[in-house]
């Protein structure tokens, strides 16, 4: 599944994208949302959600678009 | 004497920009939400006999750019001349911030980490080990905490050391695989690569490469690259991290709770914002009059008096006190209103609040074809549209930089809000409402100007959302004041400079041809006469109504002072009475005066309520333009007006900026535009409001 269909409060962990040199996906992975990193679904606002990042602390808003190239456990 | 280059780099919300304040006292604007160092910001200064050249570079994640203001961090970070980079970590977080480090790191130039928000790191309970990290990058570094100035000295130690030995970083080491694959593509390649990033850039650029690494490694050289480079920097973090407790974010979380509500966010947002425009208002509004009655009541008539007593012709005279004290003078009267602005604006950048009002107005935004991104220049509109239109930058298509280029300009800034605030105190009970609705309407036009133009000259989608919420900070008042004092000095210099040399042409216009009777004769009148009937429809019908647009086209704070000195010219004459006065009762009134005005200043901001917003407008001692003004409109026509004003497109500086940034052909259809819309809304309005109230 991919992390746009987590609901609010869900916890996961991000496998990976399924986009491969897509620079925004670059990004975000830069920011923290990468393979193995330990996510909390924090709030779900129109197209965006809020990930909280747990082992970084950072909270990330990512739209569900780009959400939805990246797969999660 | 040696200069040294040193361009300070980091993710973004990590401090560069307060380091580059602490280091140099200049006062830059800082803020908590992504993207706020668009613009290149620099200074350069004297320290331990080197001219050290210190540059702020826009925030970035890594170097694989998504925007144009990452696209000028890139470039100038791979290209430029630069002879030491410091890169600057947020201490708190160092796994993700080493991540560009390393990548930084690849471009094999001398480099210095400052480990910044080294407090943060310890009130969190991490305990880094400095020296290791320095064994491990074979780099020099040192902790800072740049809202106090800790650990700046010895930043700027390191960055000399650094440059005077030519201290490359060590030479990033990634797994055999991966260094293989490399050197074997700049084998075949026959040039040997400048650094390792030049090595891995020519490797993905290479499609043939490219697919016999995929073919070695397994995945793609991007992604394999990506992983390196992640591995190594968790792994160095984890080694150099005593202490890997996190403290919770417990205080942000709870905000967060009631601040990203659906409804209570904006509904807080929104009160946050009209609470910010109130106090404002009442506290700034018994300084304004006591300036105002200072300049009109005292320092003109002492001006006047002294100049007649030295027997200066009449001429100089009346220039001193109608087109410099009433002119410049005039505008500066509001100054207590743009610093109180200004210090709202400024605290909630730096609490970190705007990201999270940029999450929130994304939904609405979105439904608009725009998306939460563009709130950070429009909001930045609301101070100055010059750097709003350069934040633009951060717009990761060129489609959205032009629309929200266009939408800028009917945020109405603080130098229209001084006309606004002239007028709206003279013709309303209630200005702070008139005002209110004033930045309505240029929020409504800006947002039926993004729909008219993603429905024909920029269809598309919006750009994907990708925003980082930084925790709220409570921002030194130290810094929020230094940051208001450069807007105030910022406003004032225009105010003593460009503004003092338009209402010298406008005064000389005024009062040429030489041996005129009076302002009606002067080419001023003229131009004012002859563009009259355009605006006679929205109720504009006075030329000195007219002429005093002309300049406007300039900055709109000088609509004022060249009202003062259209009206004035036209209107007053009495200098010899003025050089009569007694100066000492005018100065004890004065006095007084402004005794009063800080009592009411207090006792208006403590009050609550809409009607506080009522601010007297009768301000007893205070006569010429405001009287004069008075008589000259209706309060239709200064609706009208002020709608003219708020719609048309903004100062010169405005315009300049535009055609750099989106094209002369965009601005110049935008300008045509924007004329068009001011003059149909204010002709509608005007209309409208004589048949309802005759």
């Amino acid at each position: 599944m991919t992390l746009s269909e987590l609901k609010q409060d869900a916890e996961a962990e991000l496998l990976g994208s399924f986009s491969n040199n897509n620079p925004h996906i670059n990004k975000v992975e830069a920011m923290g949302l990468r393979s193995g990193a330990k996510i909390v679904i924090r709030k779900i606002h129109g197209r965006n959600i809020v990930v909280q990042v747990k082992d970084l602390g950072v909270d990330l808003v990512i739209d569900k678009e780009l959400a939805g190239m990246l797969e999660v456990s | 004497m040696s200069r040294i280059t040193v361009g300070l780099a980091g993710n973004p919300n990590v401090g560069k920009t307060t380091i580059l304040n602490n280091i140099a006292g200049k006062n830059l604007k800082v803020g908590n939400w992504a993207g706020v160092t668009v613009e290149k910001a620099e200074v350069e200064f004297t320290y331990n006999n080197y001219t050290l050249h210190i540059i702020d570079i826009p925030g970035i994640y890594n170097l694989t750019a998504t925007s144009d203001a990452e696209k000028a961090a890139v470039q100038f970070l791979v290209d430029g001349e630069i002879d030491v980079i410091v890169s600057v970590l947020d201490s708190s977080n160092l796994a993700r911030n080493l991540l560009l480090t390393v990548e930084l790191m690849e471009l094999e130039k001398p480099t210095v980490l400052a480990l910044n928000m080294a407090d943060e790191a310890r009130s969190k309970g991490l305990e880094l080990d400095l020296g290791k990290l320095k064994t491990i990058l074979q780099t020099d570094a040192c902790f800072t905490v740049a809202n106090s100035g800790e650990g700046i000295d010895e930043l700027l130690d390191k960055i000399i050391n650094c440059f005077e030995n030519s201290h490359d970083p060590a030479k990033l080491k990634y797994s055999e695989n991966v260094e293989s694959v490399l050197t074997t593509a700049a084998q075949k390649s026959g040039q040997p690569a400048q650094s390792k990033y030049d090595a891995i850039r020519a490797l993905e650029s290479s499609e043939q490469e490219a697919s016999e690494a995929e073919r070695t490694l397994g995945v793609g050289i991007t992604k394999a690259i990506n992983d390196e480079r992640w591995k190594l920097a968790s792994s160095i973090a984890k080694s150099v991290t005593a202490s890997s407790k996190v403290k919770e974010k417990s205080v942000s979380n709870k905000l967060d709770r009631v601040l990203l509500h659906p409804f209570m966010g904006i509904a807080i947002y929104i009160a946050l914002f009209y609470l910010m425009f109130k106090i404002s208002f009442d506290f700034s509004a018994p300084y304004m009059d006591w300036i105002d009655g200072f300049m009109n009541n005292f320092l003109a008539t002492a001006s006047s008096k002294l100049l007649i007593t030295l027997g200066v012709p009449d001429v100089v005279t009346r220039f001193v006190s109608e087109a410099v004290i009433g002119g410049v003078g005039f505008v500066l009267t509001f100054v207590p209103l743009v610093a109180i602005l200004y210090f709202f604006i400024t605290f909630f950048e730096m609490s970190g609040y705007l990201p999270r009002i940029v999450f929130m107005m994304d939904r609405f935004m979105h439904r608009l074809g725009l998306h939460g991104n563009m709130m950070t220049p429009l909001l930045l509109g609301f101070g100055c549209n010059v750097p709003a239109i350069m934040a633009t930058k951060n717009m990761s298509s060129k489609k959205d930089k032009i629309l929200v280029t266009m939408m800028i300009p009917f945020m109405s800034c603080p130098a229209r809000l001084v006309v606004f605030a002239f007028f709206a105190f003279i013709f309303f009970d209630n200005p702070a409402l008139v005002i209110v609705s004033l930045y309505g309407i240029g929020v409504i036009v800006a947002l039926i100007t993004a729909l008219l133009l993603r429905k024909s000259f920029l269809k598309g989608k919006a750009a994907n959302f990708l925003l980082e919420l930084p925790p709220y900070r409570l921002p030194s008042l130290k810094t929020v004041s230094r940051i208001v004092w450069a807007h105030v000095k910022r406003f004032i210099y225009k105010a003593g400079t460009f503004i003092f040399l338009v209402s010298i042409v406008v005064w000389v216009l005024l009062n040429l041809p030489p041996g005129i009777k009076s302002a009606d004769e002067s080419i001023a009148a003229r131009i004012g006469k002859t563009i009259t009937p355009v605006f006679e429809p929205i109720g504009l019908s006075d030329w000195r109504a007219t002429t005093s647009l002309i300049p406007g086209f300039l900055a709109r704070e000088v609509v004022l002072s060249s009202m003062g000195i259209i009206y004035k010219t036209s209107t007053e004459d009495s200098l010899r009475e003025k050089a009569d006065e007694n100066l000492a009762p005018l100065l004890k009134e004065q006095a007084v005066e402004l005794w009063e005005s800080i009592k009411s200043s207090f006792v208006s901001v403590a009050s609550l309520g809409f009607s506080t917003f009522e601010v007297e407008t009768s301000d007893e001692g205070s006569e010429g333009l405001r009287e004069t003004i008075q008589k000259s409109f209706t309060a239709s026509s200064a609706y009208s007006f002020m709608i003219l004003l708020l719609i048309y497109n903004s100062c010169v500086a405005t315009v300049a900026i535009m055609i750099r940034e989106i094209g002369r052909k965009a601005s110049f259809l935008f300008l045509g535009y924007s004329f068009v819309a001011a003059w149909l809304l204010a002709f509608v309005f005007y209309n409208v409001s004589n048949l309802l109230w005759p």
